[in-house]
């Protein structure tokens, strides 16, 4: 019994491991459904909305003016929810795909942290909203946080395509090595095996090219301004393209020296 | 409420019966704890020859390694290729028409 403890705890290590990866990758998914249904129930409201706004704006009577402030309310909040759940989303895939947060990730982690809780404090003022101007200011509060969130989904994206970009670097720096390796062990008198070498080496300039898209990919990441986070988040992708259409022709050759050879 | 507490003491008997079978399967199924004599310990199997990996196999299995690494390389990239569009928060409408 004694010798069996180790397995018995081994297995349920493992047993708990592959519940929690499981878990994690269902709440991600879960949370992104969450804010789907509540995107999907504020865009419900929109008709609600207009239909009331524009009879205040024809009758402007007590009665159009109480349907409206309600309508608006009812839209408020619904989008304050939506962006509640896509916070949340956006906390879960963030530390997912960066798995240990950097300080750059911590950072977007916090400022996420700092935006739920004031959403959610802020639904308490919604619902004591009694005025028009009161309304107004809080759909200016509103714009500006969700403006926020925008801006640090931008920011998340292009920090995690960067991370994706290094790891697939990395990956072909290994293959580029290995290859190299296996080339050597082949005879080295035989002609495809020479036609091979030097295809490799060639290959091995486009690697510093890839390379040098990813640099060019983190110095826009080290300038990036939440500010102008869509466009500072396009210029990231045009990078990450070129260095993809790039990989592509160096993954092509490797197929090509690997498939060639017997 | 008497049916709940029912449930709840047949659901523990039989709990402590799965693990009291699974102790019991763990303590008398290895027949390292089974007390044999010394002498009736069977002898071990006759070993094989050695014979050396030959080499080119080494070079394939490699070959077959670089190919795999390739296949993994090439699913890396397609996600990266498949922009991940759930990032974009999408538009919301606000009520700030006098305003603005």
């Amino acid at each position: 019994m004694r010798k069996n403890i180790p397995i018995i705890f081994i297995i349920l290590c493992l047993f708990f491991t592959v519940n929690k990866i499981s878990a994690q990758e269902n709440s991600i998914q879960t949370s992104y459904r969450i804010f789907e249904k509540d995107y999907r129930y504020y865009q419900s409201l929109i008709e609600t909305f207009n239909t009331a706004k524009s009879k205040n704006l024809q009758y402007n009577s007590v009665t159009s003016q109480a349907e409206y402030l309600q309508a608006s309310k009812n839209l408020l909040m619904s989008e304050i929810n939506s962006l509640i759940s896509f916070t949340v989303f956006l906390k879960l895939k963030l530390s997912d795909s960066t798995k240990i947060l950097k300080y750059n990730e911590s950072t977007l982690y916090l400022k996420l942290d700092d935006e739920n809780a004031f959403l959610n404090n802020f639904k308490e003022n919604i619902i004591k909203i009694s005025t028009l101007e009161e309304n107004k200011i809080s759909w200016k509060t509103f714009k500006t946080h969700y403006l926020t969130v925008k801006n640090i989904a931008f920011r998340s994206k292009s920090l995690i395509e960067i991370i994706q970009g290094n790891k697939i670097l990395d990956d072909i720096s290994d293959i580029q090595d290995k290859m190299s390796v296996y080339l050597d062990d082949k005879k080295q008198d035989d002609l495809g095996t020479k036609a091979a070498n030097d295809k490799l080496t060639g290959l091995a300039a486009k690697l510093i090219l890839s390379a040098n898209n990813i640099k060019s990919a983190e110095n826009l990441q080290g300038g990036f301004r939440l500010e102008d986070a869509d466009k500072n988040s396009s210029a990231i992708r045009n990078v990450l393209n070129q260095f993809c259409l790039n990989n592509q022709q160096i993954i092509s050759g490797y197929e090509n020296i690997i498939n060639t050879l017997q | 409420m008497k049916n709940q507490k029912e449930m709840i003491i047949l659901f523990s008997f039989f709990l402590i019966l799965i693990i009291g079978v699974i102790i019991y399967f763990f303590s008398f199924s290895n027949p390292s704890t089974i007390t044999q004599p010394i002498n009736n310990i069977p002898s071990p199997t006759p070993s094989l020859p050695f014979v050396p990996t030959p080499v080119i196999d080494s070079i394939q299995q490699r070959k077959i390694y670089i190919i795999e690494s390739i296949k993994e390389l090439k699913e890396e990239q397609k996600i990266l290729q498949l922009e991940d569009k759930s990032f974009i928060l999408p538009d919301f409408i606000f009520d700030l028409s006098k305003e603005e």
